[in-house]
Protein backbone atom coordinates (compact mmCIF):
# COMPACT_ATOMS: atom_id res chain seq x y z
CA UNK A 1 0.00 0.00 0.00
CA UNK A 2 1.21 3.43 -0.52
CA UNK A 3 3.12 4.96 2.47
CA UNK A 4 2.01 8.65 1.55
CA UNK A 5 -1.50 7.80 1.32
CA UNK A 6 -1.16 6.08 4.96
CA UNK A 7 0.91 9.08 6.69
CA UNK A 8 -1.53 11.53 4.58
CA UNK A 9 -4.74 9.71 6.58
CA UNK A 10 -2.65 10.13 9.48
CA UNK A 11 -1.53 13.69 9.49
CA UNK A 12 -5.44 14.51 8.53
CA UNK A 13 -6.70 12.74 11.53
CA UNK A 14 -4.24 14.42 14.00
CA UNK A 15 -4.25 17.89 12.60
CA UNK A 16 -8.47 17.90 12.72
CA UNK A 17 -8.13 15.78 16.44
CA UNK A 18 -5.80 18.45 17.68
CA UNK A 19 -8.04 21.01 16.35
CA UNK A 20 -11.20 19.52 17.85
CA UNK A 21 -8.89 19.47 21.10
CA UNK A 22 -8.20 23.47 20.71
CA UNK A 23 -11.71 24.56 20.35
CA UNK A 24 -13.33 22.00 22.98
CA UNK A 25 -10.75 23.37 25.57
CA UNK A 26 -11.95 27.15 23.97
CA UNK A 27 -15.43 26.69 24.77
CA UNK A 28 -14.70 25.46 28.23
CA UNK A 29 -12.68 28.58 28.84
CA UNK A 30 -15.88 30.43 28.37
CA UNK A 31 -18.12 28.59 30.53
CA UNK A 32 -19.25 30.76 33.07
CA UNK A 33 -18.08 30.04 37.07
CA UNK A 34 -21.67 29.43 37.90
CA UNK A 35 -22.43 26.78 35.03
CA UNK A 36 -19.27 25.06 35.62
CA UNK A 37 -20.35 24.12 39.09
CA UNK A 38 -23.29 22.45 37.54
CA UNK A 39 -20.85 20.58 35.15
CA UNK A 40 -18.03 19.86 37.70
CA UNK A 41 -20.63 19.28 40.54
CA UNK A 42 -19.25 15.47 41.75
CA UNK A 43 -16.07 16.78 41.98
CA UNK A 44 -15.42 15.70 45.95
CA UNK A 45 -16.26 12.17 44.31
CA UNK A 46 -13.42 12.18 42.13
CA UNK A 47 -11.30 12.46 45.55
CA UNK A 48 -11.57 8.71 45.94
CA UNK A 49 -9.88 7.98 43.38
CA UNK A 50 -7.13 9.45 44.23
CA UNK A 51 -5.86 11.57 41.37
CA UNK A 52 -4.03 14.22 42.26
CA UNK A 53 -6.71 17.12 42.36
CA UNK A 54 -5.12 19.91 39.38
CA UNK A 55 -8.14 21.66 40.05
CA UNK A 56 -6.75 22.70 43.44
CA UNK A 57 -2.73 23.91 41.28
CA UNK A 58 -4.36 25.24 38.31
CA UNK A 59 -7.93 27.53 37.66
CA UNK A 60 -10.54 26.03 35.64
CA UNK A 61 -9.19 28.12 32.61
CA UNK A 62 -5.27 27.70 33.41
CA UNK A 63 -6.03 24.01 32.86
CA UNK A 64 -7.16 24.40 29.29
CA UNK A 65 -5.07 27.35 28.17
CA UNK A 66 -2.68 24.74 28.88
CA UNK A 67 -4.64 22.35 26.78
CA UNK A 68 -4.88 24.62 23.98
CA UNK A 69 -1.29 25.80 24.04
CA UNK A 70 -0.24 22.31 24.24
CA UNK A 71 -2.29 21.51 20.92
CA UNK A 72 -1.07 24.56 19.05
CA UNK A 73 2.58 23.46 19.45
CA UNK A 74 1.44 19.97 18.44
CA UNK A 75 0.28 21.39 15.36
CA UNK A 76 3.48 22.92 14.41
CA UNK A 77 5.15 19.91 15.21
CA UNK A 78 3.21 18.07 13.37
CA UNK A 79 3.76 20.11 10.03
CA UNK A 80 7.69 20.30 10.84
CA UNK A 81 9.19 17.39 12.88
CA UNK A 82 5.99 14.76 12.67
CA UNK A 83 6.80 11.69 15.42
CA UNK A 84 9.60 13.50 16.57
CA UNK A 85 9.97 12.84 20.73
CA UNK A 86 9.22 15.77 21.44
CA UNK A 87 5.89 15.47 19.16
CA UNK A 88 4.92 12.58 21.52
CA UNK A 89 6.04 14.02 24.85
CA UNK A 90 3.78 16.19 23.94
CA UNK A 91 0.69 14.43 22.65
CA UNK A 92 0.83 12.53 25.86
CA UNK A 93 0.61 15.35 27.98
CA UNK A 94 -2.48 16.62 25.74
CA UNK A 95 -3.64 12.63 26.06
CA UNK A 96 -3.49 13.12 30.26
CA UNK A 97 -5.11 16.35 30.48
CA UNK A 98 -7.96 15.13 28.44
CA UNK A 99 -8.38 12.03 30.04
CA UNK A 100 -8.25 14.31 34.11
CA UNK A 101 -10.79 16.92 32.11
CA UNK A 102 -13.38 13.73 30.89
CA UNK A 103 -12.77 11.71 34.58
CA UNK A 104 -14.08 14.96 36.08
CA UNK A 105 -17.00 15.50 34.01
CA UNK A 106 -19.42 13.69 35.10
CA UNK A 107 -22.06 14.82 33.50
CA UNK A 108 -22.52 16.90 29.93
CA UNK A 109 -20.50 14.49 28.63
CA UNK A 110 -21.49 13.11 24.73
CA UNK A 111 -20.64 10.80 21.96
CA UNK A 112 -17.76 13.46 20.46
CA UNK A 113 -15.85 14.07 23.76
CA UNK A 114 -15.60 9.88 23.86
CA UNK A 115 -14.34 9.29 20.46
CA UNK A 116 -11.92 12.38 20.47
CA UNK A 117 -10.35 10.84 23.97
CA UNK A 118 -10.48 7.60 22.43
CA UNK A 119 -8.21 9.28 19.61
CA UNK A 120 -5.92 10.28 21.69
CA UNK A 121 -5.92 7.31 23.79
CA UNK A 122 -5.40 5.37 20.59
CA UNK A 123 -2.97 7.47 19.13
CA UNK A 124 -0.66 7.90 22.16
CA UNK A 125 -0.76 4.17 23.26
CA UNK A 126 0.38 3.47 19.18
CA UNK A 127 3.26 5.31 19.78
CA UNK A 128 5.05 2.18 21.39
CA UNK A 129 4.57 0.61 18.41
CA UNK A 130 6.88 0.06 15.40
CA UNK A 131 7.48 1.91 12.43
CA UNK A 132 4.28 2.07 10.20
CA UNK A 133 2.10 0.66 13.14
CA UNK A 134 2.57 3.94 15.13
CA UNK A 135 0.12 5.00 12.08
CA UNK A 136 -1.49 2.14 11.07
CA UNK A 137 -3.04 0.49 14.18
CA UNK A 138 -4.50 4.21 15.42
CA UNK A 139 -6.04 4.76 12.44
CA UNK A 140 -7.52 0.88 11.84
CA UNK A 141 -9.04 1.61 15.30
CA UNK A 142 -10.89 4.83 15.03
CA UNK A 143 -12.08 3.57 11.48
CA UNK A 144 -13.80 0.21 13.16
CA UNK A 145 -15.25 3.22 16.23
CA UNK A 146 -16.38 5.39 13.48
CA UNK A 147 -18.28 2.19 11.98
CA UNK A 148 -19.61 0.92 15.34
CA UNK A 149 -20.91 4.86 15.96
CA UNK A 150 -22.76 4.88 12.89
CA UNK A 151 -24.03 1.57 12.84
CA UNK A 152 -25.16 1.75 16.46
CA UNK A 153 -26.69 5.38 16.12
CA UNK A 154 -28.80 3.65 13.08
CA UNK A 155 -30.03 0.45 14.40
CA UNK A 156 -31.12 2.21 17.34
CA UNK A 157 -33.13 4.72 15.70
CA UNK A 158 -34.49 1.77 13.10
CA UNK A 159 -35.78 0.02 16.19
CA UNK A 160 -36.78 2.28 18.08
CA UNK A 161 -40.44 3.08 17.66
CA UNK A 162 -40.40 6.54 18.00
CA UNK A 163 -38.31 6.88 15.19
CA UNK A 164 -40.49 4.95 13.17
CA UNK A 165 -43.21 7.16 13.17
CA UNK A 166 -41.18 9.51 11.54
CA UNK A 167 -42.84 12.29 13.20
CA UNK A 168 -40.21 12.84 15.82
CA UNK A 169 -37.86 15.51 14.64
CA UNK A 170 -40.17 18.33 14.92
CA UNK A 171 -40.65 17.19 18.26
CA UNK A 172 -36.59 17.31 18.93
CA UNK A 173 -36.24 20.59 17.57
CA UNK A 174 -39.07 22.01 19.28
CA UNK A 175 -36.82 22.20 22.73
CA UNK A 176 -35.23 24.81 23.86
CA UNK A 177 -32.30 22.68 24.14
CA UNK A 178 -31.93 21.48 20.63
CA UNK A 179 -34.72 23.23 19.13
CA UNK A 180 -34.56 25.44 15.71
CA UNK A 181 -38.28 26.65 16.24
CA UNK A 182 -38.39 28.19 12.80
CA UNK A 183 -37.31 25.03 11.35
CA UNK A 184 -39.52 22.68 13.45
CA UNK A 185 -42.72 24.76 12.92
CA UNK A 186 -41.61 23.98 8.86
CA UNK A 187 -41.76 20.43 9.78
CA UNK A 188 -44.54 19.67 11.41
CA UNK A 189 -46.78 22.10 9.04
CA UNK A 190 -45.38 19.46 6.33
CA UNK A 191 -45.05 16.07 7.77
CA UNK A 192 -44.38 14.27 5.02
CA UNK A 193 -41.21 16.62 4.67
CA UNK A 194 -40.81 15.87 8.41
CA UNK A 195 -40.85 11.71 7.82
CA UNK A 196 -38.34 11.81 4.95
CA UNK A 197 -35.47 14.27 6.94
CA UNK A 198 -36.13 11.38 10.09
CA UNK A 199 -36.05 8.38 7.41
CA UNK A 200 -33.01 9.58 5.66
CA UNK A 201 -31.32 10.62 8.82
CA UNK A 202 -31.74 7.13 9.93
CA UNK A 203 -30.76 5.37 6.54
CA UNK A 204 -27.54 8.10 5.89
CA UNK A 205 -26.53 6.61 9.38
CA UNK A 206 -26.55 2.98 8.19
CA UNK A 207 -25.25 3.39 4.50
CA UNK A 208 -22.05 4.40 5.68
CA UNK A 209 -21.35 0.56 8.11
CA UNK A 210 -23.18 -1.02 4.63
CA UNK A 211 -21.29 1.00 2.27
CA UNK A 212 -17.86 0.16 3.72
CA UNK A 213 -18.38 -3.42 2.75
CA UNK A 214 -19.27 -2.25 -0.78
CA UNK A 215 -16.23 -2.51 -3.59
CA UNK A 216 -17.72 0.41 -5.06
CA UNK A 217 -15.59 3.74 -3.57
CA UNK A 218 -17.69 6.27 -4.84
CA UNK A 219 -20.81 4.97 -2.91
CA UNK A 220 -18.77 5.17 0.34
CA UNK A 221 -17.51 8.59 -0.34
CA UNK A 222 -21.05 9.32 -0.68
CA UNK A 223 -22.13 8.13 2.80
CA UNK A 224 -19.55 10.28 4.20
CA UNK A 225 -20.44 13.27 2.70
CA UNK A 226 -23.91 12.62 3.34
CA UNK A 227 -23.33 12.06 6.82
CA UNK A 228 -20.67 15.70 6.84
CA UNK A 229 -23.91 17.17 5.44
CA UNK A 230 -25.88 16.03 8.72
CA UNK A 231 -23.54 17.04 11.36
CA UNK A 232 -23.06 20.55 9.51
CA UNK A 233 -26.68 20.58 9.99
CA UNK A 234 -26.94 19.52 13.78
CA UNK A 235 -24.56 21.71 14.23
CA UNK A 236 -26.29 25.14 12.64
CA UNK A 237 -30.10 23.71 14.06
CA UNK A 238 -29.28 21.83 17.38
CA UNK A 239 -25.58 23.98 18.12
CA UNK A 240 -24.04 20.33 18.56
CA UNK A 241 -20.77 21.70 17.17
CA UNK A 242 -18.72 19.31 18.74
CA UNK A 243 -19.87 16.70 16.43
CA UNK A 244 -18.97 18.53 13.61
CA UNK A 245 -15.36 19.02 14.62
CA UNK A 246 -14.37 15.71 15.99
CA UNK A 247 -16.15 12.98 13.85
CA UNK A 248 -14.26 14.45 10.38
CA UNK A 249 -11.25 13.46 12.38
CA UNK A 250 -12.52 9.83 11.87
CA UNK A 251 -12.83 10.23 8.20
CA UNK A 252 -9.44 9.71 7.06
CA UNK A 253 -9.05 6.83 9.26
CA UNK A 254 -12.31 5.40 7.74
CA UNK A 255 -10.75 5.78 4.26
CA UNK A 256 -7.79 4.15 5.27
CA UNK A 257 -9.85 1.67 6.89
CA UNK A 258 -11.80 0.97 3.90
CA UNK A 259 -8.80 0.77 0.95
CA UNK A 260 -7.21 -1.37 3.20
CA UNK A 261 -10.04 -3.90 3.06
CA UNK A 262 -10.89 -3.80 -0.40
CA UNK A 263 -6.95 -4.15 -0.73
CA UNK A 264 -6.76 -7.12 1.05
CA UNK A 265 -10.09 -8.74 -0.71
CA UNK B 1 7.38 -6.74 18.51
CA UNK B 2 6.42 -8.09 21.35
CA UNK B 3 5.05 -4.20 21.80
CA UNK B 4 3.28 -4.11 18.76
CA UNK B 5 0.94 -8.05 19.79
CA UNK B 6 0.04 -6.24 23.37
CA UNK B 7 -1.09 -3.07 21.39
CA UNK B 8 -2.86 -4.63 19.16
CA UNK B 9 -4.36 -6.95 21.78
CA UNK B 10 -5.39 -4.06 24.21
CA UNK B 11 -6.94 -2.30 20.81
CA UNK B 12 -8.82 -5.24 19.53
CA UNK B 13 -10.55 -5.97 23.14
CA UNK B 14 -11.50 -2.40 23.38
CA UNK B 15 -13.25 -2.72 19.84
CA UNK B 16 -14.84 -5.61 21.03
CA UNK B 17 -16.30 -4.02 24.42
CA UNK B 18 -17.22 -1.68 22.08
CA UNK B 19 -19.62 -3.80 19.78
CA UNK B 20 -20.65 -5.61 23.11
CA UNK B 21 -21.14 -2.34 25.21
CA UNK B 22 -23.80 -1.50 22.35
CA UNK B 23 -26.33 -4.06 22.26
CA UNK B 24 -26.72 -2.90 26.03
CA UNK B 25 -28.48 -6.05 27.41
CA UNK B 26 -29.20 -5.51 31.01
CA UNK B 27 -26.10 -8.01 31.79
CA UNK B 28 -23.50 -6.49 29.90
CA UNK B 29 -23.97 -3.09 31.48
CA UNK B 30 -23.92 -4.69 34.69
CA UNK B 31 -19.95 -6.72 34.25
CA UNK B 32 -18.84 -3.85 32.11
CA UNK B 33 -20.04 -1.09 34.50
CA UNK B 34 -18.67 -2.40 37.10
CA UNK B 35 -14.39 -0.94 35.61
CA UNK B 36 -14.89 1.09 33.26
CA UNK B 37 -15.20 3.68 36.26
CA UNK B 38 -14.51 6.64 34.11
CA UNK B 39 -16.74 5.94 31.35
CA UNK B 40 -13.93 5.10 28.69
CA UNK B 41 -16.58 2.72 26.85
CA UNK B 42 -18.43 4.21 24.24
CA UNK B 43 -22.13 4.99 24.43
CA UNK B 44 -23.27 6.16 20.96
CA UNK B 45 -27.01 5.41 20.53
CA UNK B 46 -27.76 9.37 20.11
CA UNK B 47 -31.40 10.61 20.63
CA UNK B 48 -32.39 6.82 21.07
CA UNK B 49 -34.52 4.79 21.21
CA UNK B 50 -35.88 7.71 23.57
CA UNK B 51 -35.56 10.68 21.71
CA UNK B 52 -35.13 14.28 23.98
CA UNK B 53 -38.70 15.92 22.99
CA UNK B 54 -39.13 17.92 26.31
CA UNK B 55 -37.14 20.75 28.35
CA UNK B 56 -36.12 19.73 32.10
CA UNK B 57 -36.23 23.12 34.06
CA UNK B 58 -35.30 23.48 37.80
CA UNK B 59 -37.22 25.85 40.38
CA UNK B 60 -36.89 26.39 43.82
CA UNK B 61 -38.53 28.49 46.18
CA UNK B 62 -37.12 29.53 49.71
CA UNK B 63 -39.19 29.61 52.69
CA UNK B 64 -38.99 30.93 55.90
CA UNK B 65 -41.10 29.24 57.98
CA UNK B 66 -44.71 27.01 57.72
CA UNK B 67 -46.78 30.17 56.68
CA UNK B 68 -44.65 32.17 54.58
CA UNK B 69 -43.60 30.46 50.93
CA UNK B 70 -42.07 32.67 48.16
CA UNK B 71 -42.93 32.03 44.41
CA UNK B 72 -41.03 29.36 42.45
CA UNK B 73 -37.47 30.75 40.91
CA UNK B 74 -36.11 28.88 38.02
CA UNK B 75 -32.47 27.89 37.56
CA UNK B 76 -31.34 29.73 34.42
CA UNK B 77 -30.74 27.18 31.96
CA UNK B 78 -31.36 28.42 28.28
CA UNK B 79 -30.03 30.75 26.34
CA UNK B 80 -30.63 32.56 23.19
CA UNK B 81 -29.12 30.92 20.08
CA UNK B 82 -26.61 33.15 18.76
CA UNK B 83 -25.70 32.73 14.92
CA UNK B 84 -22.31 31.57 15.48
CA UNK B 85 -23.10 28.13 17.67
CA UNK B 86 -22.16 25.91 15.00
CA UNK B 87 -18.49 27.29 15.20
CA UNK B 88 -18.64 28.03 19.06
CA UNK B 89 -20.97 26.51 21.44
CA UNK B 90 -20.02 26.45 25.22
CA UNK B 91 -23.35 26.41 26.59
CA UNK B 92 -24.51 23.17 25.22
CA UNK B 93 -21.74 21.45 27.92
CA UNK B 94 -24.31 23.70 30.75
CA UNK B 95 -27.39 22.62 29.30
CA UNK B 96 -26.20 18.65 28.46
CA UNK B 97 -25.23 18.94 32.11
CA UNK B 98 -28.55 19.77 33.50
CA UNK B 99 -30.20 17.17 31.37
CA UNK B 100 -28.18 14.35 32.39
CA UNK B 101 -28.58 15.35 36.00
CA UNK B 102 -32.71 15.64 35.71
CA UNK B 103 -32.65 12.49 34.01
CA UNK B 104 -30.39 10.35 36.13
CA UNK B 105 -32.18 11.86 39.36
CA UNK B 106 -35.47 10.55 37.78
CA UNK B 107 -34.03 7.39 37.20
CA UNK B 108 -32.63 6.68 40.78
CA UNK B 109 -36.12 7.68 42.04
CA UNK B 110 -38.59 5.72 39.74
CA UNK B 111 -36.38 3.12 41.12
CA UNK B 112 -36.74 3.36 44.55
CA UNK B 113 -39.36 1.06 46.59
CA UNK B 114 -42.10 3.43 47.74
CA UNK B 115 -41.36 2.73 51.44
CA UNK B 116 -37.86 4.20 50.86
CA UNK B 117 -38.13 7.16 47.97
CA UNK B 118 -36.49 9.23 50.77
CA UNK B 119 -33.86 8.00 50.55
CA UNK B 120 -33.13 10.41 46.85
CA UNK B 121 -31.79 12.58 49.73
CA UNK B 122 -28.61 11.32 49.32
CA UNK B 123 -27.97 11.03 46.16
CA UNK B 124 -25.30 12.13 44.27
CA UNK B 125 -27.45 13.96 41.64
CA UNK B 126 -29.93 15.15 44.12
CA UNK B 127 -27.27 16.73 46.03
CA UNK B 128 -26.08 18.42 43.16
CA UNK B 129 -29.05 20.12 42.05
CA UNK B 130 -29.15 21.38 45.89
CA UNK B 131 -25.43 22.56 45.46
CA UNK B 132 -26.02 24.07 42.71
CA UNK B 133 -29.04 26.27 43.69
CA UNK B 134 -27.99 27.31 46.76
CA UNK B 135 -24.36 28.48 45.26
CA UNK B 136 -26.37 31.15 43.71
CA UNK B 137 -28.65 32.18 46.58
CA UNK B 138 -26.52 35.81 48.00
CA UNK B 139 -28.35 36.16 51.79
CA UNK B 140 -30.64 34.13 53.37
CA UNK B 141 -32.02 33.70 56.52
CA UNK B 142 -30.85 30.95 59.78
CA UNK B 143 -33.80 29.20 59.56
CA UNK B 144 -34.49 29.57 55.63
CA UNK B 145 -35.32 26.12 54.11
CA UNK B 146 -34.75 25.60 50.31
CA UNK B 147 -36.76 23.22 48.06
CA UNK B 148 -37.01 22.62 44.63
CA UNK B 149 -38.88 20.26 41.76
CA UNK B 150 -38.10 19.69 38.01
CA UNK B 151 -40.59 20.30 35.63
CA UNK B 152 -41.10 19.57 31.98
CA UNK B 153 -41.87 21.42 29.57
CA UNK B 154 -42.53 21.79 25.61
CA UNK B 155 -41.45 25.59 25.53
CA UNK B 156 -41.87 25.79 21.49
CA UNK B 157 -45.30 24.90 21.22
CA UNK B 158 -48.00 27.18 21.10
CA UNK B 159 -50.35 25.61 23.73
CA UNK B 160 -46.90 25.20 25.90
CA UNK B 161 -47.35 22.20 28.45
CA UNK B 162 -45.63 21.74 31.70
CA UNK B 163 -45.72 19.01 34.20
CA UNK B 164 -43.48 18.40 37.69
CA UNK B 165 -41.65 15.13 37.31
CA UNK B 166 -40.13 15.71 40.14
CA UNK B 167 -40.48 17.24 44.02
CA UNK B 168 -37.81 17.17 46.68
CA UNK B 169 -38.11 17.66 50.28
CA UNK B 170 -37.33 20.58 52.07
CA UNK B 171 -33.34 21.09 53.52
CA UNK B 172 -31.79 24.04 55.54
CA UNK B 173 -29.83 26.21 53.52
CA UNK B 174 -26.06 25.68 54.81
Amino acid sequence: MNNNVLTTCYLISSSILLLSSIIHSLEFIFVKKALNRLIYFKEAESSESQIVNLYSSLSKNQFHIAIIVLSLIELFLLVNQPLSLLYKTLFLCITILHLYSYAKRKIGRDGADQLRLLAFLSFSLCFFSSNDLIKILPLYFIGFQLLILYGTSGLAKLFSSHWRKGNVLGDILMTNSYGSKSFAKYLKSNPTIEKAFTYSAIFSMLFVPISFFIPIPELFYISLLCMFLFHISTAVLMGLNDFLFTIPMAYPAIYYLYISFHYMF
Amino acid sequence: MMNDYIIITILSSFTVLSVVYQLKSKFNLKKIWKWDKYGIIPNYSFFAPLPLTNDFRIIYRITSNEDTKNNFEELSAYQYKNWYIFLFNPFKYYNKGLIDLCVSLMKEYKSLEEDSKNFIQVSSNYIGILKVITDGIKSHDINDEIEFSIVVTQDLFEDRKASVVFRSFRHKII
